[in-house]
């Protein structure tokens, strides 16, 4: 069994909606450069993604809903048929073939799960792949397909196998979580700022999952201006928990960068020491918990020069089993991407302060370590219980 | 809203000369709290609770249980409870459930049972009506208590080719503002909250100090 791949190719660049669209493709491009500028490519497997077939979308998806990406991708659905569908919208607008370009992206999932399950390889990550909000029958935020649904599901058929997805995208997981709702086989952990106001405004701890798969969706929703210390206690905790609870066969973590504090449409205050920690812990999990097995995928993130290359850059080394990438940056990258953009970072780690102090980081930590106890309480015995509330809640400064 | 689009008409029902052991038997079956109790032409006669059932028996005296559990619903029953029609709006039956405490409204025409409402249903229906349930992001904008300002906001968001999926209007302390929340279909809100703000509108978000 080999270490580790990765799933890219320049084709996938084709699931873009505009270039005005917070979802850009350059996302892509800008992480594979940064890792190639490192020299963290060389000698690593890089595997191009396939289509995902008609009838592997149909594991998750409506037939009529694929018939109506495949038109719109022609342009030959009338736009009161494709508001329908969620397309043509300011959020999912119409692109040239739509549907290869979104399929593109399932199959690149699909074989990051292929890989790993069949036991060629270790770990894998698919960087175009964590398209969680895609629905049934309805594209939705940015999404068409939902990549993840349709991978575990033709997962589960081939292989009878638990996967534990583990979300940390700022957005509620909740294409991936609804398709899942009421099965055992799949559990799903969504770590994610509040529906206060956030899109999709769904993601509380009392959606714990319906009939059998009671007790299996899991979702702590941070409040606005949640820092470090606050998220990875309450993503150790449950992850951890999740994975004693559920012996898991896979783990699939959705990577999305948006919980950084840079991040235009979020209101969490994450900075670069959460996202070196996140996939560090995850894979932590996989060796304890799965012999290892683990499949990352990217997600949202929409601050596409400083935040997105960085974060994925740190899943990239967790997976190939280095520290985090530390220091400054390649000069050679810097320069390149500067000509474009002028707010290229130049050191992995961020610049502080990065944000202004927030006054009431005590109540947050403390709201927020609630959560968790409330998510886990009806799952743990009572001396859990018990070690939970004598955890101090409280970062100090 | 009308009641009849939100109750219960499949609903478990008991006769008056059924056993409370019956009574606790079904609820426990079903999951329920409460029963109504009808008679052979399906007239409602009565309702009976979780808190009927407590006062059934006494722990005090052990002894008599299995007989006290023998004795008939009609025995400890609430006989006339209140109860509402299909066609009432569901604010009116809101208000029946905090005036009277009610856990549980039977719903009649005449006489006769149609159907059953719990404070369960009422609260699952406030909750779609604030639209939290299908994906969306949430804008409040805290605005004067006058004519026009509702249909202000509208406009600047019928321009930007948004999907409005709800509107809630609430008060605040002041009588003359009011706080409007809209649910809107996009991932993106960020062009809305600016030409908003341009337009003068004091749009609400999260905060740092409170």
């Amino acid at each position: 069994m080999k270490e580790f791949a990765y799933i890219y190719s320049q084709e996938e660049a084709n699931y873009r909606f505009s270039d005005s669209h917070p979802f850009n493709p350059i996302r892509l491009d800008l992480t594979i450069s940064l890792l190639e500028a490192m020299g963290a490519l060389e000698h690593v497997d890089c595997i191009a993604p396939r289509l995902a077939t008609d009838e592997e979308l149909e594991l998750i998806h409506d037939k009529d809903y694929i018939q109506a990406v495949k038109l719109a991708g022609q342009g030959e659905l009338s736009p009161m048929k494709a508001q329908m569908y969620g397309l043509g919208t300011e959020d999912t607008p119409l692109f040239n073939q739509m549907h290869t370009g979104a399929a593109l992206l399932v199959g690149g999932t699909i074989e990051a799960c292929e890989l790993v399950l069949s036991g060629q390889y270790k770990r894998t990550f698919h960087i175009g792949g964590g398209l969680h909000h895609g629905f049934r029958g309805r594209a939705s935020g940015f999404c068409i397909y939902n990549d993840t649904a349709v991978a575990m599901a033709a997962m589960i058929e081939k292989y009878d196998c638990r996967i534990l997805y583990v979300d940390t995208d700022a957005h509620h997981g909740d294409g991936v979580q609804w398709a899942f709702y009421n099965r055992s086989d799949v559990m799903t952990l969504s770590l994610h700022e509040t529906g206060r106001y956030l899109f999709p405004g769904t993601g509380m701890v009392t959606e714990r999952g319906a009939e059998e798969g009671y007790g299996f969706s899991w979702n702590i929703p941070f409040d606005a201006f949640t820092e470090d210390a606050s998220f990875l206690l309450a993503y150790r905790t449950a992850l951890f928990e999740a994975c004693e609870l559920f012996k898991p066969d896979l783990i699939i973590t959705q990577n999305g960068a948006d919980a950084h504090a840079l991040d235009p449409l979020t209101h969490l205050s994450l900075t670069m020491k959460s996202f070196e920690e996140i996939p560090q812990i995850a894979v932590e999990a996989a060796n304890r918990y799965t012999q290892g097995r683990i499949v990352a995928l990217g997600g949202g993130g929409y601050d596409w020069y400083r935040v997105v290359p960085r974060v994925w850059s740190q899943v990239f080394a967790a997976l190939t089993d280095r520290a985090p990438f530390s220091g400054d940056l390649p000069k050679e990258w810097v320069e390149r991407w500067t000509k474009q953009s002028t707010t290229v970072p130049t050191t992995w780690a961020d610049q502080f302060p990065l944000y202004p102090t927030i006054p009431r980081r005590p109540e947050i930590e403390e709201k927020n370590w609630e959560t968790v106890k409330r998510l886990l309480w009806p799952f743990v015995d009572d001396a859990k219980k018990e070690q939970l509330s004598d955890v101090s809640p409280y970062s100090i400064d | 809203m009308l009641i009849e689009q939100i109750m219960k008409t499949n609903c478990i029902t008991i006769q008056p000369t059924n056993s409370i052991a019956h009574a606790a038997e079904l609820m426990q079956r079903h999951e329920i709290r409460h029963i109504p109790v009808t008679n052979a032409r399906h007239e409602l006669v009565g309702l009976i609770g979780l808190k009927e059932l407590q006062s059934a028996s006494s722990v005090f005296h052990p002894d008599t249980l299995q007989v006290d559990q023998q004795n008939s619903v009609s025995s400890i029953m609430q006989r006339n409870p209140i109860t509402a029609h299909p066609l009432d709006f569901i604010e009116d039956a809101a208000i029946l459930f905090y005036e009277h405490r009610l856990s549980c409204l039977p719903i009649v025409r005449g006489r006769r049972l149609v159907g059953v409402m719990t404070e369960t249903d009422l609260l699952r229906t406030f909750v779609q009506l604030t639209g939290a349930l299908e994906p969306s992001s949430q804008i409040e904008v805290r605005v004067e208590n006058t004519a026009g300002t509702l249909a202000k906001i509208a406009n600047l968001l019928a321009k930007t080719n948004v999907n409005i999926l709800n509107v809630l209007v609430y008060p605040t302390d002041d009588p003359y503002v009011r706080i409007v929340a809209f649910r809107v279909q996009t991932m993106n809100p960020i062009r809305i909250i600016e030409k908003l703000r341009k337009e003068g509108f004091d749009v609400l978000g999260p905060d740092v100090s409170r």
